[in-house]
């Protein structure tokens, strides 16, 4: 099922505004998000323009802004899929879905790569340092109750 | 499981959070520098044998888990790293003497970062990029 097929299931008071004129043109407009999505399909060979439009008054989120770019046919079908399978309410939540999973990933392998930097490039007198209080925190546990 | 009782008055020091001690580590023990983190709850009970601490280090650099502070922030005599990777647990007993600095409730989040970044991969994690 697209994304198109899904909102106006979801949301069936839509409005087709250019679909009925221009074939090419697909127009969304969902009162209850005040959102409204605009695809262009095969514009291009491989790319589909996607316009997400979000009015002043939505009142989901205030910090929204207007994207107007292109994207290949698999990142269309990987959003319509997040859509369709219920993990995204919207084409542009679906967008801030995928784009939240890219930054998570990021960060995990900037975390990892710094923390093992940091460790492989101490100076010999902070490994030293680092040596001794492994082993003076190490010890400690023994005097601990864990029961307690 | 019974509860501990309570110390005898005095045994434990009563430290808070965001205090800097001296703890005596290691055998033999040698002193070193603290920071307490656990709530206050716990650091003020007198039916909780131990503290979590955060100890400091006289050599750096910083890291994703390392923060550096300056004498004029800790009261310690030169530039010192907290080492969010050593987080650990500490009987009270061990603790010594209490300089009058506190770190402020802002470094005290930082430093919460910086323990949760120990073990957390999704931990909140902007490094500053220099140069």
């Amino acid at each position: 099922m697209s994304a198109y097929k899904a909102c106006n299931k979801r949301f069936p008071k839509w409005e087709s505004g250019l679909a009925g004129q221009f074939p090419g043109f697909v127009t969304l407009n969902v009162s209850y998000f005040v959102l409204r999505i605009i695809l262009l399909y095969r514009r291009q060979d491989s790319d589909t323009i996607l316009f997400l439009q979000v009015e002043p008054q939505m009142r989901t989120s205030t910090n929204r802004r207007k994207l107007s770019t292109t994207v290949s046919r698999e990142t269309q079908a990987y959003l319509e899929n997040l859509v369709t399978s219920g993990r995204a309410e919207s084409i542009a939540e679906a967008v801030d879905l995928a784009v939240a999973r890219a930054r998570r990933s990021e960060r995990r392998a900037r975390l990892e790569k710094d923390t093992a930097s940091y460790f492989a490039g101490l100076p010999a007198k902070a490994a030293a340092e680092e040596a001794h209080l492994e082993a003076s925190l190490g010890a400690l546990a023994d005097e601990v109750d864990f029961d307690s | 499981m019974t509860a501990r009782p309570p110390a005898p008055s005095g045994t434990w020091p009563t430290p808070r959070r965001g205090e800097i001690w001296t703890a005596d580590l290691g055998e033999p023990p040698r002193r070193h520098w603290v920071l307490i983190v656990s709530l206050d709850a716990r650091n003020q009970s007198e039916r909780v044998a131990t503290v979590l601490i955060v100890p400091f280090s006289s050599a750096g650099p910083e890291g994703p888990t390392v923060l550096a502070l300056e004498p004029g922030e800790t009261g310690l005599p030169g530039t010192s790293y907290l080492k969010g990777h050593f987080v650990t647990t500490l009987p009270k007993a061990r603790l010594g003497e209490r300089p009058p600095r506190t770190l402020s409730g802002q470094r005290m989040r930082q430093v919460c970062e910086l323990v949760r970044r120990s073990f957390d991969p999704d931990a909140p994690y902007e490094p500053t990029r220099k140069g």
